[in-house]
Formats: structure tokens, sequence, C-alpha cells
């Protein structure tokens, strides 16, 4: 079967990338996994490696042109497989509109976001009942469901504050008017901390923060912002020391790195006063620390195969973090981290290679890892903190993970009053490995 | 042809569909307690009949004799029995319970035997029957005279409930009644005897089973029962006065009930309150509220609200039977309840 090469996207940013070089020609034998073109995108300059194994057929995007993500870039066919050119051009238009279609349905299906109504009947915060369920009529919900509009961003004005279907429209009507499309990636000022992050979504939806984990960068959320930024006020940062983010000299620990968040979160100014986190590995642990110290701050909170609900952490990925970056120890070191190897693409590896060559950042590294884990364990225990919270929970765990054992998940649910939702083939990334469920479960978790 | 419309009352209008289907059809009797009264009984020629407790069969006895216009002795259990036998055996009779409040002594007749013949004799037998009955609260009648209960024959299978709010509703209802082949209970609201309005002249039937909008509006429906219908227009007229548009729907019979024009009117209105002058457990309201959130949840903006009276006995204390009774008042509040 005919494989299609598509334009990948990198980050929530990315709109076109530029083909730099086609590193296989029409008629070469292409191996899965094998360097196939060299992409260009505003901020990076990456290769992207052959999904298939067979030889390369056509190039429908030339050396040296652009293309939107997800277009068509080259067709490989299976081997022994025989394509005519007009077999090719019907595949190509078929993919089109299959991603159109995927596209459109997505589109629908998503919130569409959408302003607080303001007005003297207007309750300052969407009516959301204990369970976490907005207060909307039936009829509100069906309507809802049909114009995409998120009802954790609509304010009600019907009896007790019950959303109703004017509210669901006028809500409608607002967010057309707003777009959410807007993307801001900035540097901000954390007490002399340079913090780079990546701003997006309506102003008065609910606001979610991303944190990455150990040896990560905001790059780790790729797949997911793009659909929460519909529903949701979001903010993707890069930690203090990791990504575009400073690297000084400075504790790395995760108490330490809990302080720099809620410092954050003050710099980014008093609509970031109360959040949702979603955090990822040790930014899971960083996540939970801040929700201890404050409780006041966090409406929900998403830990996604987190650090600090057990003792035991793989202590290959550790030492490996300590080795030398090179792409090399990256590659194995990103293999601990999939339950498919074969998400572990020369394009990841050369974006974190990048990132790890920055001056600072194997300090900062290994800091953070040296405060966090020893001896082949962890260092750091929030079992308590996780079991005094009094927020929504959901813990979040790759049923493969090989960096931090899926045991910590089901015993922390005995602990808490979360909820846990283990996914099947994923590793220590579900974000990654199971994008489309992981945004789903999420979502609906946090409206 | 144009078809001439009088005023007359609700009470008139019901008379007049009875005797305009006694000349129809000479199977068509009347029986019931007092329904000829005095008169042609020897003796008491020159006397005025009362037709009836309150005259709604006024003149009749006089037109169809007393082979057609029968009083019973004060016995439910015995005329109702002899009804359901003679609906059973070719005659079409309409039977009067005086107050609906009476069915206890008169429920075998009417739910085992009448309401049961077509079922168990697989079609080959019916009940013809209509038994008018008065209902209502608000003349001081007490616990024993004024309760509603068209909800408890609601409940039964094989009963139609026919609950009439206008005098030309009366008349058209209670001519498809008596020409209905099964078992109707007709619901009369002694309170509306007196109430004016237009009825056509001459022949005219309202098939059973089609409710009516008798008023349309686009905020709110009211599903409002018998006199109910009344007060909800005066709350209507009230709401309207701020802006608020009210659908006022009548169903007119409970049973068949035209689930399709309540459901409409929801579809349109995203909002519904139920007004019942019945007691609320088990009810018509209770009914309708259900077949609403069954059927078109997804179109419901709000609760929907009851309005009914309370689960108790009508009190005989005059402003307590005043509160019994749903009033405007409370159906304005329910309304702004639900709109926030």
């Amino acid at each position: 079967m005919a494989t299609i090469v598509s334009m990948p996207k990198w980050g929530l940013a990315m709109k076109t990338g530029l083909i730099v070089e086609w590193l296989k020609h029409p008629g070469d034998a292409v191996q899965q996994g094998e360097p196939l073109v060299e992409i260009e995108s505003e901020k990076a300059t990456n290769e992207v490696d052959a999904p298939a194994t067979g030889m390369l057929r056509w190039l429908e995007v030339a050396q040296g042109e652009n293309a939107p993500v997800g277009a068509a870039l080259a067709v490989i066919v299976a081997p022994g497989e025989d394509l005519s050119d007009e077999q090719v051009a019907a595949l190509i238009r078929e993919d089109a509109e299959i991603k159109r279609q995927k596209a459109e349905s997505l589109s629908r299906q998503q919130p569409a976001g959408g302003a607080t109504v303001t007005g003297a009947r207007a309750p300052a915060r969407p009516p959301v009942s204990a369970g976490g369920r907005a207060n909307a009529s039936p009829a509100a919900r069906r309507l809802a469901q049909e114009l995409g509009v998120n009802l954790a961003t609509v304010a009600g004005t019907g009896p007790g504050g019950m959303i109703g279907r004017e509210d669901v429209l006028r809500a409608a009507e607002e967010a057309k008017a707003t777009s959410p499309e807007e993307v801001e990636e900035k540097d901000v000022d954390v007490g002399g901390i340079v913090t780079h992050c990546l701003i997006a979504g309506p102003l008065n939806a609910p606001h979610l923060i991303f944190v990455h984990g150990l040896g990560g960068s905001l790059a780790t959320w790729s797949l997911n912002l793009p659909v929460f930024v519909a529903g949701f006020r979001i903010c993707a940062l890069d930690l203090v020391g990791a990504g575009g983010s400073a690297k000084p000299a400075i504790d790395y620990s995760v108490p330490a790195l809990a302080r720099f968040l809620a410092r954050f979160l003050d710099a980014l100014g008093p609509d970031w006063r109360r959040v949702s986190i979603v955090g990822h590995s040790l930014g899971g642990a960083v996540a939970l620390a801040f929700a201890g110290s404050n409780p006041e701050q966090v409406e929900r909170l998403v830990l996604v195969d987190s650090a600090g609900l057990g003792p035991e952490i793989d202590g290959t990925v550790v030492s490996l973090m300590h080795s030398e970056p090179t792409r090399e120890n990256l590659r194995t070191e990103l293999t601990r981290f999939f339950a498919n190897p074969g998400l572990v693409q020369q394009a990841l590896v050369e974006q974190l290679y990048q990132q790890r060559m920055q001056p600072g950042a194997q300090a900062a590294l290994v800091s953070t890892a040296n405060a966090a884990f020893g001896d082949g364990q962890q260092r750091i225990d929030l079992r308590d903190i996780l079991g005094r919270l009094n927020i929504p929970v959901l813990i979040v765990w790759g049923d493969a993970d090989a960096v931090i054992p899926v045991a910590h998940a089901h015993e922390a649910k005995h602990t808490s009053q979360g909820r846990l939702e283990v996914f099947a083939e994923s590793g220590h990334c579900p974000h990654i490995e199971r994008a489309d469920a992981f945004n789903q479960l999420v979502q609906s978790f946090l409206v | 042809m144009a078809v001439a419309i009088r005023q007359m009352t609700y009470a008139q209008a019901i008379n007049e569909a009875m005797r305009l289907e006694m000349r129809r059809d000479p199977r068509v009797i009347l029986l019931g307690e007092d329904v000829a009264g005095g008169a042609t009984v020897t003796g008491f020629e020159s006397e005025d009949a009362w037709g009836g407790v309150l005259g709604v069969t006024k003149g009749l006895v006089q037109e169809f004799g007393r082979e057609r216009v029968l009083d019973t002795p004060i016995t439910e259990s015995g005329f109702i029995g002899a009804a359901v036998g003679a609906a059973a055996t070719g005659l079409r009779p309409i039977a009067e319970l005086m107050f609906v409040d009476f069915f206890g002594v008169c429920m075998d007749q009417i739910f085992d035997q009448g309401a049961k013949l077509r079922y168990m004799f697989g079609g080959k037998a019916s009940c013809p029957l209509v038994i008018r009955t008065m209902i209502g609260a608000g003349m001081g009648a007490a616990g024993q005279h004024s309760g509603c209960h068209y909800s408890v024959f609601t409940h039964m299978p094989g009963i139609k409930t026919v609950v009439p709010s206008t005098p030309a509703d009366a008349k058209g209802l209670l001519a498809a009644a008596i020409r209905d082949d099964d078992l109707v209970m007709f619901f009369e609201n002694k309170m509306l005897y007196a109430l004016n309005g237009e009825v056509p002249e001459g022949e005219y039937v309202i098939p059973l089973g089609k409710a009516d909008i008798k008023r349309e509006g686009t905020d709110v429906t009211i599903v409002a029962i018998s006199r109910m219908v009344h007060q909800a227009f005066t709350a209507a007229d009230t709401l309207q006065a701020d802006g608020i548009s009210v659908e006022i729907v009548d169903p007119r019979t409970l049973s068949p009930l035209d689930e399709e024009t309540i459901l409409n009117s929801v579809a349109k209105t995203h909002r519904l309150v139920i007004v019942d002058e019945d007691n609320p457990r088990c009810s018509a309201a209770t009914d309708i509220a259900a077949l609403v959130v069954e059927k078109a949840f997804t179109e419901l903006d709000a609760p929907i609200k009851r309005v009914t009276a309370p689960h108790t006995p009508v009190p005989f204390s005059p402003p307590l039977e005043q509160f019994y009774v749903p009033s405007p008042e409370r159906i304005v509040a329910a309304i702004q309840e639900i709109l926030g």
C-alpha cells in the first residue's frame, strides 16, 4: 500500500514549511526511519524520516517550495507496488479530501470557546456544579454541541444562573468576534529570569497551564495545544533551565521550581491567579508541589506519568541525562520514553539536541535531575500532598511507561480522590503517543 | 355555509349537545339523580323541574319523556351499573354521576366492567357510555363535593377522559363523546357553568384527542386543564405587560392525549408550566411532565414547573379553598422562576 508523506507540524505556531532538500529522489529505495527530506519552519530546520519502507514514487512538492502543514509532500509505494501517475494523483486528491473532512469535523466537535457574557445579570464565573459539570439546560447543552460552544466558557442567566439557549447563542456570537487563532509567543521576566512561553486561546476561557518534564520543553505539548486552544486560554512554559528560558545556576529542586511557577503566574498577571494545570513527569511533581502550597490558585490538576508518587525511576534515563548529549545518546534516551520506538524520529532527536546544546542547558538539566533523583530512586515524595488536595485531580499514565512505573498511578488512586486513566500502548508520554484520546479525556475532565 | 354563532353558557352548551344527540339518535338516553326532577310526574305537572342539581339537564325530560330521561335512586352503584349494562346491550346512555367524588361507590362498574368490556370480549362487545360528572373547587362545597380526580380515570386503560374549558368545547366534545363507542368520562367544572362564550349552532363535533392552542406565544408554554385555562389567561395577560409571551395549550382530552401539539409547543418555547387543579401525585400534570422529559428533553431550556392543588382534599374554609386552587399569581410566579 502506498504511503503519503505529509508536511509535519512542529509546534503550535507552525503553519507552513519549506522543502530545503529532498535527501531521496523518485525511484530511490527508502527504509522506514531513514532521513527523507529536510524541512525548514520559522524556527527550526529538521530532517523528516521516511514513514514507510519501499520506493519513493512521487514528489508533490519540489525542493525550494513551501507547503502548508498537513499537505502531501511525496508518495512512497510498497516494494513491488506499481502505481500510474493518474493513480498517484487520485491518491493525493483523496488524501487532501480526507484531511479536509477531518479538520472540518474536528472544528465542529471542538468547542469554539467564546467570551463570557458580561452584563448586570451575568455571574462572575460560569456556573459549574460541585461535580464540575456546567449548569446548563438540556436545550442549551444540545445547542452548545451543535454550535461547538464550550459550556465552561458561558455565563448563565437562567434560573439559578443556569445556562440557557440564549446564553449559548450569545457566546457563539461573541466567539465569532474573538479569534482564538491568535498565538502569542513571548519571554516573561520572572524576577530577572527570562521565561519563554506560549499563550493562546480566548481571553475569557478557563486558564490552563502546561508544565513539561525533565529534559523537555513546551514542545512536548505540540500535539495537544492546538486542540486545547479552542476552549481554553492556554499557557505552556519552558521551566527555568529548560527550552528557551534562562538557565542560571540556581536551586533546581522541585520545591524551588514550584516557587518559580508561582512567580511566573504572578508575572503573567491577575488573569492567571486561578488556573488548572497539566504537568508531565517532573512537571507533574512541580504542579503538585505548587498546588500543595497554593491550593486556592488551582482549579483542577492533571498529572501525566508524574514524578513524586513513588520511589521507583528508570536509572537508565537518569544516567543518560548525565552523559554527554550526543545525538546517539539522545536517541537512546528518547526511546525509553515511548512504547512505539518508531515515534523517535530524526526531527525529534535533532530538536532535543539543539536544546541541550544551548549554553547552561546541560548543567541545569543535571542540577534538576540530581535534586529530584539519585541512587536510582526518586528523592521527592508528594503523595501526602496529593492525599490532602481538595480539588479534582486526573491521573493519566501510559501502561507501558518504562521511566516511572504505572504502579504509582494505581497506588495514587487509592490515596486520593483523584480519577485515574491508564492508556494502553503508551509509554511515558501518553499525551504524544495517544494524543487524540488524551486531548479528549483531559478536555472532558476540565469542563 | 356559514355557521351561526350564539353566546351561551357552558351549562347551556352541554344541555344543547345532549338535546341534539338525543334528537339525532333514539338510542341515547339520560339517567341520574334528579336529572328529570319533578317534571311530568302525576300531581307535579305544574312544577318547574330542576333538571339536575344545577339545572344542566333542564327541559330534556319535557322533550324526550320519562322513557329516555330517567331519575334514579341515590345509588350510584345501581344506576351506573345499569348504564354499563344498557350500553353493552345496544343503548348509548349518558349517566350523570353528580360529583366525581362519589366515584368510589361505583368504581367496579366503571373500571372493572365498563372500561374492560371491549378488552374482555375480544372486541365483540363495547360500552358506548358517557358518564358526565361535576368537578372543581370554589363553591364552598367542601371535601366530598369539590375534587377533580380526572387523573384517576386517565390512569385507567379503556376510559376516555374529557375536560372541556369553554362552552364551545363542551358542546363539541360532548357530542363526540356520545357518538364514541367506548366509555367516556366527561368532566364538567361547576365553576364554569355560568361562563359565557360563543358556540356554533347545530351539529358541532370536536374529535377526541385533539388539543387546542388557546393562545399563541413564544416564551413559555402553559398546558392548562379545564378551568385552569382561564387562570392561565389571566396570568398570561399579567406577563404580557412584562414582555413575556405565553402560549396556552388546552389538551381538552387527557385520554387520548394529543402529545404532538404539546411537544410542538415546547419545541417552540422551550419552557413548560403545567396548571392542573387535580392533586399533584400520579396526576395528569405529572404525566405530561414525564412525556415532555422523555420525548423532548433536549428542547427544554428550564425545569418543567407544575402548578397544582396541594396533596390534600379540598378544604371547606373559603380562604383555604381559594388558596387550594392554582391562582394566576402562582402561575406568574412559576413562570418568572423558570425564566430566571
